[in-house]
């Protein structure tokens, strides 16, 4: 009995540290694996969301052909379900292996507990956008690796305006006077495309908004709220009479289209970002959509003119199946290559700093309005309830514009349910 | 029990076994799940050790009835079959009666195509729909040629349940007239030739005849169309997202929006509360209509 | 009762004889319901003429009717680009097996709830009844923490298995099985059949209406289910129809409609189809319900 049981025993011990070595990748105590060079391997499922999965495909195949016993699997999802996707997925254990993840829901993944550290090796986090970079982190580690950057630009018609006599504003004054003179014209009845309701990301609208009228959404050290301030009254009253003197439609921008929309003349202004350049250019040829148009800096409340600050990050699982290829494949979307590759495409401005140098960048004029924009952003606070408080945001501003409140009314139901929530880490 | 019943007995439970065994798991126990977890705090983080969770007693369904949204999707579901109801059971008897009147030929044809839309998927129907009613669709643009400018439909928080409502009688009318069809065969003949020898108009007959004797197909058909209507989710899903101000949110897409936050308890107990709302909804029409005998 | 089944059959066909409008009364009468069909089938048309539309078209004010420059590219996209063949065959072989699966366990259930005698019967049938009431958002989270626990969710089981075992279907067959007349089994149990004899070699085939209604409304009830697969269904692999069409009409930035109404017909085709063709059955069954 004794004598057997030794050399059964070691075997046991054997088995069961085999056992545990099953995985390749292995953890720091942090939590973040490291990837190194070889080839990454196996099937990779990837969710994108907003169209992306079609931008996302030359790269795909590049990494393939780089990659030859990898195979990638792509599922695009509309940005509105991306949150409830990855909820229920992280729940039923059917997650992918990698996430594209807008910068408003990092926070909120982070909390679910579901997704894993950025791994070793696949970016310094000193060369990308700091203020984003900042925004996927929490206690210290990163859970998330930006893609590419936007910034909302005041994009119009400049060949309408032109017809109206009428400038590119650079204040709210302004603003209300240009979509007047727009109108005058007779042939738009709501010239400026809006976010409106808990369906569209009001926030990314609002937000800079509060900021241009001086006010910030959250405390300084991101601890609690502050949505139930003069200045959020002010910047409610604004949004408010964007929609009820008729500047912009009721309709919001569900379902809409805006390009189709500016090209049909439906709409003379919208809030984008540089991505709808080559859109527009796609359609009607580089020369016409010079001519037809023109994006500048937004116009300033009276704190100056922050503008939105957003970004598409890649994130993994922490139970993904193959965590490795995952970041592998990030690995090569972040390089200067990639990034400078996926800008020419695309107009999305890069996540690495590095790659602004790229002149085609920086012989752009359209995106040299983009970079002086950058100066001054703000973005949506990086905390788990936001994805939830957005909604209320957007709900009670809609009452706002509809007049069924008053914006004294509706900052403050926004600050009861913010307290609500909590800021949700 | 003789031998024969006995195993009558045993072969019976056999032949139920394969359904029973399915619907214990899937339908039975997900039912007294949802009861149960109605009256926890689950949250999606749960899910993966769903008995690691707290009794909360009712306080999910107190919240509920605090919870601004949800009382509203009550108002709006109440609305949207209080206005249905009525609107689709009298097209739906008012074809029945005029095919049951008269139409002999093409008899088929007409059926046919009043049915067709109640086997199309709500999806697709709704998407067609959104389609139709664009501000600039072809609905306003129909309404334009009488003078008539219509709203911005789905972005109007008075005209958008209206639309949604159209829309939904519009699918159902070839159902309730199919059933009415069914239940106007019923109608003795003799009484009608009777009534109108003794001088009723068709008013009177249809009043003191037709009416009483539809009176199961009613109960039927309001029983049918309560179930549906109560838990009506697929069309502000796809055509409004639930507003605009909430006015198109009915309590299935606010329990599919908590489920979608990960509030799973607070979901299941909005869930339920519309279980006894349909429950209620049949008792009460089975007291109403049900034949007086 | 034999002659209730057989009026039942022709119920919707046979005019009343006591009411004969005059001449012009008839076509008063043939005008309004024809008006009142065209209305009816009027969306379906404009959804297929709106598939034919090139986008630039859809977005001319007044809309135009007829197409200008009728294009296939809508339908064309689907089929290529936005994988309809897979959707089909998801939402395809899942009603296919839901029906399958509902035809022998509701068959089997309600040859024993209407001709067998066991303890717990009636409770059993009023239970399984009541659940007809019970809408699909109190389930789903469950059976989603249900399916999830089982390791099952983003698979074809989880699509098929919570329906195939339908309340509807029970009720169906128990109700036919009913009227068969007792004599014909007493018969055969005293030549010494056995029950399940009995139900395949008698029962079954005299069941051949009821099982061709059942079969067609379950699987347009299957064709059509939306909350379900939206909820267990994780990756675009496993999309049914209904679930790619709805997500990817409030989908990415610019709802093209064109692509839209090409998707609805490819969605509503095959089944109104499959319903022209067997409406005589989906419609008697509907009727046939309604009369006990």
């Amino acid at each position: 009995m004794k004598r057997s049981a030794l050399p059964l025993a070691l075997v046991l011990v054997a088995v069961l540290a085999l056992a545990g070595c099953g995985r390749s990748e292995s953890a720091d105590p942090d939590g973040r694996i490291t990837i190194d060079d070889s080839p990454a391997t196996g099937e990779i499922s990837v969710w994108t969301a907003g169209g992306n999965g079609a931008k996302l495909a030359p790269f795909i195949e590049q990494f393939e052909a780089d990659n030859p016993d990898a195979s990638i699997e792509v599922t695009d999802v509309p940005w509105n379900e991306v949150a409830t996707k990855i909820r229920s997925a992280l729940a039923a254990g059917t997650e992918p292996d990698l996430v594209l993840v807008g910068l408003p829901d990092v926070a909120m993944l982070i909390a679910t507990d579901g997704f894993q550290p950025v791994a070793h090796g696949v970016v310094e986090p000193g060369d990308l956008v700091a203020e984003v970079q900042q925004a996927t982190e929490h206690d210290g580690l990163s859970y998330a690796v930006p893609w590419f950057v936007e910034t909302r630009l005041f994009c119009y018609r400049k060949d309408f305006a032109e017809m109206a006599g009428a400038t590119a504003p650079t204040t709210w004054d302004e603003l209300l006077a240009f979509s007047d003179a727009l109108r005058a014209l007779g042939t738009i009845e709501n010239p400026l495309l809006v976010p409106l309701g808990p369906e569209e990301r009001v926030g990314e609208f609002l937000i800079p908004l509060l900021a241009q009228a001086g006010g910030s959404a959250m405390n300084d050290d991101g601890t609690a709220f502050t949505l139930d301030t003069p200045e959020m009254v002010t910047a409610l009253e604004f949004y408010g009479e964007l929609f009820s003197a008729g500047h912009a439609s009721l309709s919001g921008t569900l379902g809409g289209n805006p390009i189709g929309d500016a090209l049909a003349g439906r709409v003379a202004a919208f809030y984008v970002g540089t991505w709808i350049i080559p859109a527009i250019v796609a359609q009607v040829g580089a020369a016409m959509a010079e001519a037809a148009v023109g994006c500048v800096v937004v116009p300033a409340g009276s704190a100056g003119n922050p503008s939105h600050l957003g970004a598409a990050t890649w994130a993994v699982p922490r139970d993904a199946e193959n965590a490795e290829g995952a970041w592998k494949l990030v690995r090569s979307l972040v390089t200067l290559e990639a990034q400078q590759a996926f800008f020419d495409a695309t107009h999305e401005l890069p996540a690495l700093t590095a790659a602004w140098e790229h002149p085609p960048l920086q012989d752009d004029p359209w995106i040299a309005t983009a970079l002086t924009q950058l100066d001054s952003v703000v973005i949506d606070p990086p905390v788990p309830s936001w994805n939830e408080l957005e909604k209320t945001i957007g709900a009670e501003a809609e009452k706002v514009a509809r007049g069924t409140s008053t914006p004294e009314e509706a900052a403050a139901a926004m600050q009861r349910k913010a307290d609500e929530l909590g800021v949700g880490w | 029990m003789s031998a024969t019943r006995r195993t009558q007995g045993w072969t019976a439970w056999l032949l139920a076994l394969p359904f029973v065994a399915v619907f214990g798991v899937f339908m039975l126990l997900p039912i007294a799940g949802s009861l149960l977890m109605s009256f926890t705090d689950m949250t999606v983080r749960d899910v993966r050790d769903p008995f690691a969770v707290d009794f909360v007693g009712v306080d999910q369904f107190a919240a509920l009835f605090a919870n601004e949204l949800f009382v509203q999707s009550l108002g709006n579901t109440a609305y949207f079959v209080l206005a249905g109801i009525p609107l689709t059971m009298a097209l739906g008897l008012s074809l029945a009666i005029a095919l049951d009147a008269g139409i002999e030929r093409l008899r088929t044809v007409f059926r046919v195509g009043f049915f067709a839309p109640v086997v199309t998927s709500i999806v697709a129907i709704a998407i067609v729909w959104r389609f139709i009613l664009q501000p600039d669709g072809l609905l306003n643009t129909a309404l334009a040629f009488v003078g008539i400018e219509g709203p911005n439909w789905l972005a109007d928080p008075v005209w958008a349940m209206p639309a949604i409502i159209l829309m939904t009688a519009w699918r159902n009318l070839g159902l309730l007239m199919i059933i009415f069809l069914a239940g106007l065969q019923a109608v003795p003949p003799e009484l009608h030739e009777a009534a109108a020898v003794d001088g009723a108009g068709a008013w009177t007959r249809f009043r003191r005849i037709t009416l009483p004797t539809l009176r199961p197909t009613l109960l039927l058909g309001a029983v049918l169309l309560s179930v549906n209507y109560l838990q009506f989710f697929e069309e502000p899903f796809v055509m409004t997202g639930g507003g605009p101000l909430g006015s198109t949110t009915s309590v299935s897409l606010f329990v599919y929006n908590q489920f979608g936050f990960g509030n799973y308890a607070f979901g299941a107990a909005g869930a339920y509360v519309l279980f006894v709302l349909i429950a209620a909804a049949a008792a009460v029409w089975f007291r109403l209509l049900r034949a007086r005998d | 009762m034999p002659e209730d089944r057989r009026r039942g059959s022709d119920a919707a066909t046979r005019p009343a004889r006591w009411r004969r409008p005059r001449a012009g009364g008839a076509a008063a009468l043939y005008l309004g319901v024809s008006i009142a069909l065209i209305l009816t089938l009027l969306p379906f048309a404009w959804m297929t003429l709106g598939s034919l539309k090139t986008e630039a078209e859809l977005s001319l004010l007044p809309p135009t009717f007829l197409p200008l420059q009728p294009t296939l590219d809508n339908y064309a996209t689907w089929l290529t680009q936005l994988d309809y063949p897979l959707h089909l065959f998801n939402s395809l072989l899942v009603a296919v097996v839901v029906v399958a699966g509902n035809l022998v366990f509701c068959t089997m259930f309600g040859y024993a709830l209407a001709k067998l005698d066991f303890p717990g019967k009636r409770a059993l049938f009023l239970l399984v009844l009541g659940t007809l009431m019970v809408p699909g958002i109190v389930t789903m989270i469950p059976l989603f923490v249900l399916v999830a626990n089982l390791g099952m969710a983003n698979t074809y089981p989880a699509l098929i298995l919570p329906f195939v075992a339908a309340p509807l279907g029970v009720f169906l067959m128990r109700q036919y099985i009913l009227s068969i007349p007792d004599s014909l089994l007493e018969a055969a149990r005293i030549d010494g059949a056995g029950e399940f004899r009995i139900l395949g070699r008698i029962v079954i085939p005299l069941c051949g209406a009821p099982l061709a209604t059942l079969a067609i409304l379950t699987f347009l009830a299957s064709w059509n289910n939306f909350l379900w697969p939206l909820v267990v269904a994780q990756s675009e692999s496993m999309y049914t129809l209904p679930v790619a069409l709805a997500l990817y009409s409030i989908g990415p930035s610019g709802i093209q409609y064109g692509l839209l109404m090409a998707g609805t017909v490819l969605v509503l085709a095959p089944i109104l189809l499959l319903f022209v063709v067997l409406q005589r059955f989906v419609i008697r069954g509907i009727a046939t319900t309604g009369i006990r």
